[in-house]
């Protein structure tokens, strides 16, 4: 399926997203935001009354001033402090005070207990995003198009994108919310400033918003620094790696590079400590600079705010109320400045991410299971002037690459490293796509049939099969996911002559392999290898590639290998003829292609192919190209073997 | 109390451990981290002296607004000395990281150079190994909590407590009463939880590999192939759902600790501001200091729990790869006699076995049994077998890799053990190393000791097929890491052994040297080893018996011994081993 709608994944689709998926975490977040984002103001109000009342109190208590409105009262408040009488404190009784100090205990109450739930919030988020996104981006991750997984870059970004998940959408609308309860926060103080004197907060605010850009651009500054220092550390963290892991301990020891490594390691990480410390200076220069700003901001508000107190348009109490909020709010502010404007930098460059993502093309039914076509046998596979480059590659692997490879016969591909040789087997097996030229299959094209079609048609073993850590059953049964069949199981685990090898494992076929289970056992190499061709034999697939499967072992153990795999399919062959089937219609087959670069085993193949430079050269049996003079099967051939001639 | 004891024992001692090393690297730069971080916990205290005393200005109200413009003034230079000094510390904290991890990392290294290359071989060994290389990283930081919660905490809180003493002699009393069962359940809280986190490590090892077996680059191929994505995907979700389920619930259960913490931090927050206001109301304190704690009370159970829930939690999760790191280097052997060899020796091993560190299953198998063996200078000699014969240990005997289990070897005389040995011997092992370094650099790594010869190099590329051109260069970078030329196997194989013959060698080891190159040109290459091998001893592992025939002795190898000794042609006159596979692979070519 060919991606239509190529939409772009901003701010919008992904709050909308969010929302959809969990509404109520990503509300209460909202709210609690918002109720931050008051409380300084609230705060702020708070201490104003209890100062006024304790204020008015005293004034009470003194008998002198009636009308406390006015800061001038306070002389009398003043000269009470040495007034120790009992009468003071019974004038001013808690329960005139009370009011303003539930305010400020509650707020207190809040600030403690409600990050206690916001931490389970933010798990059941956590949680429940995980189990959303993580599904949906890896069910797209399984339907891409071959051609991302083998690019690197393309292969980076969906590490970026697929990787944490969920803590990058919930820190990314944490992000959000943050900067919503920083906005709030601000305009609420400013309300009160205003309401107090309009003037001096038209003043405020005059200063405010240059200061307040002058801090939020020092922020931005710091995100790009920290991008520059990471590029550096890499160097001289690779030469570490050299001087202490266990890949490269045996060069280590025997060149005796250590010395001379860690002299360069040295100098390498001076200079980057240089640079790195100049960074950093710079980074913290232009943080602080910032919280200077703000610091500055806050002195002028209060230096602008005072003739409104003197004139006594502001109280006492609320003006220690507003210079504490502020103190407090500037405080913080430039943490929580570059923290937001790093958060919002991350998410908008994730997002993108995520667009490139979501758009990557994908491959129809390219999660499905194999999908048998009833009484189908593959008589065919014709490659007509087949040419190929792998995406964001100048040269051909395959260049006007033509044969015909007929049922039920066995082939083998030989050719010099890099020949294209598991090209081939990557275009059959329907990974790739877009190459020039046809591929047939009994005469009809390739990209024709289903996807689910062909991987019922093909089943291969690569040279780097995979070992999965599941049951041995487990592990052959994957090959035909769509039927469970004992007996088959029972006799491929027969002819490969695997008994014994179950026989030894602590559960039988039951046993986990791998590390994955605290009591999973490990297979030796040549026994994975042959429950690698169990699976292949397992899936009663048409046609059987075998891509380099023996690279690993020794040739005693290759040419048994491929001595066993020959005899089983022959014998299947056999009892086929005899009608010894065992179901209809369900004969195992002999179609087999061989990819390999040793001659010997290619031999055994009822027809040779040699690949080379991106095309077919030579074609037919070993003694037919035995024959061909300058023949370049003949040249390679000829070269092993005068090994052996003594 | 085991917790209290972990604290001290290992905690407290090991973070005087790093700073005694920190002091070793640099006593002049801690000691003015030290004097920052005590800065700047007393500007936290101006601060709120500087509130206070700007607060009870607008209460007198004396001095009038120019009066009152002063204060401001004050109190704004109180809080850019104290932003300044955060600035400052903290910063001038990161670099001296900067600083302290090269240092450590090079005595890391050199610790690493003088182990046993068999070290790496032990899971075990191999986990210190790591832990100490990711210790060496969080020296500084987890060595300075100490130094930071004594210069900057405590002198903190000391300085609060005493100027609320200073206002009211019951505030600063009570404060210090409060504040320490907090810091009690708080310190118990941390250290309760590190087992919890434990639990889930497994499950989620699980969904991963889960998740690896349906989208991981591995398996992708083959996964899509056999169409059993969904098997998997299903097994993931059974595996996430188990696992949001144990973090919930472990969430739940933190919290249910954290709530009560809280009350108990609630609680002590009001009774403070109870006295306070008391305080207020008797007129033992004013009204602008009862705004001016009101507002620094935060930062003080902020900081509170700042150094424990932070600075203490994360430093003790690190303290056992930073104390793996203070054992590791403390086996640092000191300087090893520098051994040379002559330049022409006789390779010798007497009684040699040798056996793999214990495997899980606890059984300990000779890999190799008793081995006699004399190689004369100049001989070449090919060991075949089959694979897990022991071919590979052997050749990292010989090497001097491995030490012999039981047993000696020695190189003309000289026994293995006595020293390091400096020279003489280069290889190309199976696992070959590719270096994001420089086409030459790639090369010239192997012999850094000698002279920079440019003639050398080209000549060696030329033999082995080395084209300078795949990297653009002689200096071209190669490999993914630093955006160098991507190249094949075979052309890494190439480089790899131009770079075990760079080396001025008498004794050449090659571990199946082409394994990675194809026929073709794997005749070549052969051909090529046996005129190299003519100055000096060579011992080539190879599966393809023919190749031997270059070699003037093969050794057969089978379980661990060696089974037959002679030329080619002697062996393959006599039925035996090597007879029988030879005639194997013949019959492929006849």
């Amino acid at each position: 399926m060919k991606s239509s709608e190529k939409s772009k994944y901003n701010m919008f689709v992904f709050l909308q997203e969010m929302i959809r998926m969990i509404p109520y975490h990503t509300g209460y977040l909202l709210l609690v935001a918002i109720i931050n984002a008051f409380l300084p103001t609230v705060q702020a109000l708070g201490i104003a009354e209890f100062v006024n009342r304790v204020e008015r109190a005293y004034g009470d208590a003194m008998g002198e001033v009636h009308s406390m409105e006015g800061w001038h009262s306070m002389e009398g408040w003043h000269s009470m402090e040495g007034w120790h009488s009992m009468e003071g404190w019974h004038s001013i009784e808690i329960h005139m005070v009370l009011a303003p100090l539930i305010i400020l205990l509650g707020i207190v109450i809040f600030k403690q207990m409600v990050p206690s739930v916001t931490n389970l919030v933010n798990a059941s988020a956590q949680n429940r995003l995980k189990a959303v996104l993580r599904n949906r981006f890896m069910k797209k991750q399984a339907v891409l198009q071959y051609r991302y997984i083998e690019d690197n870059e393309s292969c980076a970004l969906i590490y970026r994108v697929c990787g944490n998940v969920e803590d990058r959408y919930w820190a990314g609308y944490r992000t959000v919310c943050s900067g919503i309860e920083l906005v709030i926060k601000c305009a609420a103080l400013m309300g009160i400033v205003m309401q107090a004197s309009i003037l001096s907060g038209v003043a405020v605010l005059a200063v405010s918003v240059p200061l307040f850009y002058l801090a939020y651009r020092t922020g931005e500054q710091n995100y790009d620094l920290q991008k520059d220092a990471i590029e550096i550390k890499r160097r001289y963290q690779y030469l570490s790696r050299i001087l202490s892991d266990r890949d490269h301990a045996k060069e280590r020891t025997i060149f005796g590079y250590a010395k001379h490594i860690a002299r360069e390691y040295d100098s390498l990480s001076d200079y980057a400590n240089q640079k790195e410390t100049a960074t950093l200076k710079k980074r913290y220069a232009n943080m602080k600079s910032g919280s200077l700003t703000m610091v500055l901001l806050a002195v002028i508000i209060m230096l602008l705010l005072l003739p409104a107190l003197s004139s006594g348009k502001l109280s006492n109490g609320l003006y220690v109320g507003l210079v504490t909020s502020i103190l407090n709010l500037v405080q913080g502010m430039s943490w929580n400045l570059s923290g937001i404007m790093q958060g919002a930098a991350d998410l908008n460059a994730y997002l993108h991410d995520v667009g490139v993502f979501l758009n990557m093309e994908e491959k129809e039914d390219a999660a499905t299971e194999p999908c048998r076509i009833p009484g189908f046998r593959v008589e065919t596979i014709e490659f007509r002037n087949v040419s190929f480059r792998y995406p964001g590659r100048e040269e051909y692997v395959l260049k006007d690459c033509s044969f015909v490879l007929q049922g039920n016969k066995c082939y083998a591909v030989v050719g010099k490293n890099g020949a294209g040789k598991s090209t081939l087997t990557k275009l059959l097996t329907g990974l790739y796509e877009d190459y020039q030229g046809q591929i047939l299959i009994n005469g009809k094209d390739l990209r024709e049939y289903r996807y689910g079609e062909l991987k019922w048609m093909f089943s291969a073993v690569f040279q780097d099969f995979a070992r999965y850590a599941l049951s041995f059953r487990d592990n052959i049964l994957v090959g035909n996911v769509n039927e469970e069949n004992e007996p088959l199981l029972e006799r491929i685990i027969e002819k490969l002559e695997l008994e014994s090898c179950v026989q030894e494992l602590p559960r039988g076929m039951d046993s986990e392999l791998g590390k994955l289970e605290k009591d999973g056992v490990d297979l030796s190499g040549g026994q994975w290898q042959k429950l690698a061709i169990a699976r292949l034999l397992y899936s009663k697939a048409p046609v059987n590639i075998l891509d380099e499967p023996t690279a690993a072992l020794d040739p005693k153990a290759e040419a048994k290998v491929y001595e066993m795999f020959w005899q089983v399919t022959m014998e299947e062959e056999h009892s086929m003829e005899e009608g010894h089937s065992m179901e209809e219609g369900y004969p195992m087959e002999k179609f087999t292609i061989l990819v390999t670069h040793r001659l010997g085993a290619a031999r055994m193949a009822d027809e040779i192919l040699v690949l080379d430079q991106g095309r077919i050269i030579e074609q037919g049996t070993h003694n037919a190209l035995i024959g061909l003079e300058n023949g370049l099967y003949k040249e390679m051939f000829d070269n092993q073997r005068c090994w052996y001639e003594a | 109390m085991r917790h209290k004891n972990f604290i001290y024992n290992h905690f407290v001692y090991n973070n005087l451990v790093g700073i005694r090393l920190l002091f070793q690297i640099s006593p002049k730069n801690i000691i003015l981290y030290s004097v920052f971080q005590m800065l700047h916990g007393a500007s936290w205290v101006l601060q709120v002296m500087s509130v206070q005393y700007f607060f009870d200005g607008i209460s007198e109200n004396q001095s009038g607004m120019p009066g009152l413009a002063i204060k401001i003034l004050l109190l704004g230079a109180a809080y850019a000395f104290a932003q300044t000094m955060n600035g400052v510390a903290n910063c001038y904290g990161q670099i001296l990281n900067l600083k302290v991890i090269k240092e450590t990392n090079k005595i890391l290294f050199g610790t690493i150079d003088k182990k046993e290359t068999i070290a790496f071989e032990y899971a075990e060994e191999l986990d210190r190994i790591d832990k100490a290389v990711r210790g060496s990283e969080g020296v500084f930081w987890v060595s300075t909590t100490i130094l930071d919660i004594i210069f900057f905490y405590v002198f903190y809180f000391v300085m609060m407590s005493w100027y609320l003493f200073s206002l009211a002699p019951i505030l600063g009393i009570s404060i210090v009463i409060i504040f320490i069962p907090n810091v009690v359940a708080r310190l118990l809280h941390m250290i309760s939880f590190e087992h919890l986190e434990n639990e889930t490590a497994p499950v989620r090892r699980k969904m991963e590999y889960y998740a690896g077996c349906f989208i991981g680059k591995e398996h992708y191929k083959e996964t899509r192939l056999w169409g059993c994505g969904s098997y998997f995907f299903d097994r993931y979700n059974e595996v996430l759902k188990k696992l949001n389920r144990l973090h919930f619930c472990m969430q739940i259960h933190k919290e249910k600790i954290n709530f009560c913490i809280n009350v108990l931090t609630v609680s002590a927050y009001g009774i403070i501001i109870g006295m306070l206001v008391h305080s207020v109301l008797t007129g033992a304190v004013s009204v602008g200091a009862f705004a001016a704690v009101f507002a620094a009370l935060r930062e003080f159970y902020g900081f509170m729990d700042e150094v424990i829930s932070e600075r203490l939690a994360v430093a003790i999760e690190n303290m056992a790869t930073v104390k793996n790191f203070f054992e590791f280097i403390k086996e640092d052997r000191g300087e090893q006699e520098q051994i040379r060899l002559p330049e022409r020796f006789e390779v010798r091993l007497d009684h040699v076995s040798f056996a793999y560190p214990q495997t899980e299953n606890g059984k300990q198998k000779n890999v190799i049994s008793d081995i006699n063996l004399r190689i004369p200078w100049g001989q070449t000699v090919a060991l075949v077998g089959e694979n897990g014969s022991g071919k590979s240990t052997l050749c990292h005997i010989i090497a001097g890799l491995y030490p012999p289990v039981k047993g000696t070897i020695s190189y003309g005389g000289v026994q293995r053990g006595a020293g390091r040995i400096g020279n003489g011997i280069s290889a190309v092992f199976q696992k070959f190393c590719r270096y994001s370094m420089p086409l030459g650099e790639n090369i010239r790594i192997s012999d850094m000791d000698s002279d920079r010869s440019w003639d050398k190099l080209k000549r060696i590329c030329e033999d082995v097929g080395v084209v300078p051109e795949w990297a653009g260069g002689m200096g071209g970078m190669l490999g993914r890491e630093f955006g160098g030329a991507e190249i094949s196997g075979g052309q890494w194989q190439r480089i790899a052994i131009a770079r075990g013959i760079y080396r001025n060698n008498s004794l050449l080891i090659l571990d199946e040297p082409t394994a990675a190159i194809d026929a073709l040109e794997e005749k070549y290459l052969y051909e090529e080893f046996g005129k190299l091998s003519r100055n000096c001893t060579a011992i080539i592992v190879t599966h393809r018996l023919a190749s031997a025939q270059i070699a003037d002795r093969i050794l057969v190898i089978k379980d661990g011994r060696i089974v037959q000794d002679g030329s080619h042609d002697e062996l393959a006159a006599v039925p035996g081993e090597y007879k029988t596979m030879y005639e194997l692979q013949r019959q492929w070519y006849q």
